[in-house]
């Protein structure tokens, strides 16, 4: 029961996900190549998400359980990595701001963008490192 | 580290799928530890002990190395 409340619950913050870019695009007047990034991102990101709920639906509809020691082991450590890997890209943001923006004159990051290019790139990282991890069996 | 699990699995004609369904784990976990790219709890090491009618030390093989020495 715990198990398809959590599967159910990813998918509807997936859906939102999605309703949230397709508001967004239609909002738009015009979309530039960050506004398509902004898009694309998530789009990969809500796959990958599907790509999981629909591997633990297949689990469970087998009768073995949707996530087991290893699965939860190998997500944990996906989520360390992950949490160093965003002070990383926090602190990248920062130098972009310092050296780029205020210095070669690019255009600076605002607030938003620097939480949404956070959230979005640790996502990914998350993903990818399960990914990987799952294929390679143990991380140790 | 080696393990007999795909030996002991034969003898009661068991597939990944039955044993993992037994004991309550996913396909692919007994996938790696068959391979040896996964090292199991001791709870779950005693429960596909368990499972195969034996024990820790008759289904796990542990090789000493050269830096163990």
């Amino acid at each position: 029961m715990k198990e398809k409340i959590s599967i159910i619950a990813s998918a509807g913050v997936a859906a939102l996900v999605l309703i949230g870019i397709i508001f967004y695009m239609y909002g738009s007047e015009t979309l530039e190549l960050s506004d398509i990034l902004m898009v694309i991102i998530p789009i990969v990101l809500v796959i990958g998400a599907l790509v999981l709920i629909w591997d633990r639906i297949k689990n469970l509809r087998a009768g073995l359980p949707s996530a087991d020691e290893r699965a939860k082991k190998l997500h944990w450590k996906a989520g360390a990595y992950t949490y160093y890997a965003t002070i990383w890209i926090a602190i990248g943001t920062m130098w972009y701001n310092i050296i780029f923006a205020e210095n070669l004159g690019q255009p600076e990051l605002s607030a938003g963008q620097v939480v949404a290019v956070i959230v979005l790139l640790s996502s990914m990282i998350w993903f990818v490192l399960q990914f990987y991890f799952m294929r390679k069996g143990d991380v140790e | 580290m080696r393990t007999r699990i795909k030996e002991l699995r034969a003898r009661y004609n068991l597939t990944q799928d039955d044993l993992a369904r037994k004991i309550g784990v996913r396909r692919e976990t007994i996938l790696f530890i068959e391979k040896g790219k996964y090292n199991p709890s001791l709870l779950l090491a005693h429960n596909i002990a368990k499972a195969l009618q034996t024990t820790i030390d008759e289904l796990f093989i542990f090789e000493e190395t050269e830096n163990h020495q």
